[in-house]
């Protein structure tokens, strides 16, 4: 796709500008958006209540039992570090490969990473049983002699999650300050001014602050793809790492890292219908964008399929007794119903995307996108519940049922994400400027 | 002392780089800086006094020193302080020390990167005289400034204004 064929005709540098800026600046909110704010509110108070119970009560109020150790909370994690990592993977790739289309959808991919993996950090650290000592696996010297084993998996995810969120927050703040500058340039109020001025550190688009500003940013794209692929391995490794049927296996880091960017892709596809609908601009996110997204996210569809009939192939042709067991189990034991909703939402779903008219239709975009995450959602928790409700010995074996505050956790930490987006929505430059003026044709202006 | 410094006011990136490149081969003046709402290619060259950035060498350093510190805490606190025996493995096991070091790694680049380009921009700086320039504000929208160092303030000014800019501001003193 060329630069030009993004925008909308006759796009100039003001024009692009005002589209971002004014319904920051001088726009009220909309109705759709005040209804979002409302259901993320109220969502967030949600997830305050619940937390204060867990806190209050302890890690009982979950479905969790002796067998099935792990229940909804690692699901959650994974699930939101996935969609968290696929923003500064979609944003790091598509400006390495210098894919043009990237500009109009990089800042919210990468706001949407931010909060979502702020939110699964959050997981497992609910899911310890005295959560107020979480702080023990970073190591600091400490009266009680204690340091963290290297060997755990856990504390690896600890490095790599906080990595990651420093990494993203720079990144994602780098690239926004340019743009936080014209806000304070633009801004008319006295409180505007002082809050993006503050935002944009005193940038002016000197020379010399471009040139720096464009050799840390690409440096950093380089780094962050292989940060991202190493974040989602670790989570990867956390089952891996184990001696569990369907957890010991190889395939685990790649399989984790496309399924992060599938789940990730869905979630950006929804996102950006938000976002368009809240600009009010068609011509910045445009149904090209959509038609790209749509593209990758088949891409990653297949990919996915690949990888489960690997699993269940492997597992049948390769694998010990325990291994057919918990396959058996998979397709026809008692979640098998989730298992098969899950390909159905993974795998046969997106197959829609190969028809170009589903590709640009926003609303059957939408409802994919959602129904991929719950498919997600499901290849995530039915991973943790399957094997645990399937280990080696026979006399152990039992079934796992979420209890309400599980699903009112997991539905408060919605909550929470929409309310965070709807403030980045209302307070932050939801598309790059800087970026797309750059896309702007030299005799248009 | 020498004449103020000017800022011309052009409307494009074109006629930016074309009257940086001609100030540059043609004139007594001395380009001294641009603005821009957007990076222009090629446009450093034209500029006097500029370094080549040493910005990728503090994020190399960075990411060297995140790794070592990575080697470091985790070889002494596995080995020297806190030795565990899990398994008959080896305290210093190399395959599980990798991944703390690698993030350790990307992280100390990051920050340092950071830290770097903060320094090398001279930023945070809230307030700067340029921002007194009418106009200014429009750098990070839709005008595109060269800032030159004229030989005479008059010439400096008849000169911006052959190149075609729309306007042509003195730079306040700092």
């Amino acid at each position: 796709m060329s630069g030009a064929a993004l925008l909308p005709k006759g796009a100039s540098y003001a024009s692009v500008t005002a589209a971002v800026s004014d319904p920051l600046l001088e726009q009220r909110a909309g109705r759709g958006w005040w209804i979002a704010f409302a259901i993320g509110c109220a969502g967030t108070l949600l997830m305050g209540g619940s937390i204060f119970w867990l806190l209050f009560r302890g890690i009982g109020i979950f479905g969790n039992n002796s067998t099935v150790v792990w229940g909804f909370p690692i699901a959650n994690y994974v699930w939101w570090i996935g969609i968290g990592n696929a923003g500064t993977l979609i944003s790091c790739m598509l400006l390495l490969t210098r894919q043009h289309w990237r500009s109009s959808i990089n800042r919210f991919a990468e706001a949407m990473t931010l909060i979502a993996a702020s939110i699964a950090g959050l997981f497992p650290i609910l899911h310890l049983g005295r959560p107020i000592y979480f702080y023990w696996v970073a190591p600091y010297p400490n009266t009680m002699g204690a340091w963290p084993q290297w060997k755990s998996p856990l504390v690896w995810d600890f490095f790599a999650i906080l990595s990651y969120l420093v990494f993203s927050l720079l990144f994602w703040f780098v690239g926004a300050l340019p743009d936080f500058a014209t806000l304070r340039d633009r801004a008319r109020t006295r409180r505007a001014q002082v809050f993006y001025g503050v935002l944009a550190l005193g940038w002016r688009g000197s020379a010399r602050h471009w040139a720096r500003y464009e050799s840390f940013y690409r440096i950093m794209a380089a780094l962050g793809v292989p940060l991202v692929v190493s974040v989602h391995s670790v989570v990867g490794m956390d089952f891996a790492a184990s001696t569990m049927p369907g957890w010991a296996e190889s395939i685990f880091p790649p399989y984790f890292v496309v399924g992060a960017m599938f789940s990730g892709f869905a979630m950006v596809l929804v996102l950006a219908a938000a976002v368009r609908s809240f600009l009010r601009v068609e011509g910045l996110v445009t149904l090209d964008h959509f038609d790209a997204m749509a593209k990758i996210l088949l891409a990653g569809s297949i990919v996915m399929g690949l990888s489960y009939a690997t699993e269940s192939f492997q597992a049948l042709v390769a694998g010990s007794e325990t291994d057919r067991t918990l396959v058996a189990f998979e397709f026809t034991g008692a979640y098998a119903w989730l298992y098969w909703t899950q390909l159905l939402c993974n795998v046969a779903l997106p197959q829609l995307l190969w028809f170009p008219a589903m590709r640009r239709s926003i609303p059957a975009l939408i409802a994919i996108g959602l129904l991929v995450n719950v498919g997600m959602y499901l290849e995530r928790i039915l991973l943790i519940i399957n094997t645990l409700s399937r280990p080696p010995v026979s006399s152990t074996w039992q079934i796992y049922a979420p209890t309400l505050w599980d699903g009112l956790l997991l539905a408060g930490s919605i909550g929470f994400f929409v309310f965070l987006f709807c403030l980045f929505l209302r307070l932050m430059p939801a598309v790059s400027m800087h970026e797309v003026r750059q896309l702007v044709p030299e005799g248009e202006r | 002392m020498s004449a103020p410094r000017l800022l011309g006011e052009f409307d494009g990136p074109r006629q930016l780089l074309h009257a940086a490149r001609l100030t540059r081969q043609t004139s007594p003046h001395r380009v001294t800086d641009a603005y821009s709402p957007l990076p222009v290619e090629g446009l450093l060259a034209e500029i006097e006094d500029i370094r080549p950035s040493r910005l990728p060498l503090a994020l190399l350093f960075g990411g060297l020193g995140g790794a070592a510190l990575g080697v470091a805490l985790q070889w002494v606190s596995a080995t020297q302080i806190l030795p565990v025996l899990a398994g008959g493995r080896p305290f210093a096991s190399w395959p599980d020390f990798g991944f703390a070091i690698f993030e350790l790694a990307i992280l100390g680049a990051a920050v340092s990167g950071f830290v770097a380009l903060l320094v090398g921009c001279g930023l945070p700086r809230l307030h700067h005289p340029l921002f007194g320039v009418p106009d200014f504000t429009r750098a990070t929208q839709d005008r595109f400034f060269l800032e030159i160092e004229p030989a005479d303030e008059a010439e400096g000014r008849a000169h911006l204004g052959a190149l075609g800019a729309i306007a042509v501001h003195e730079v306040p003193p700092v």
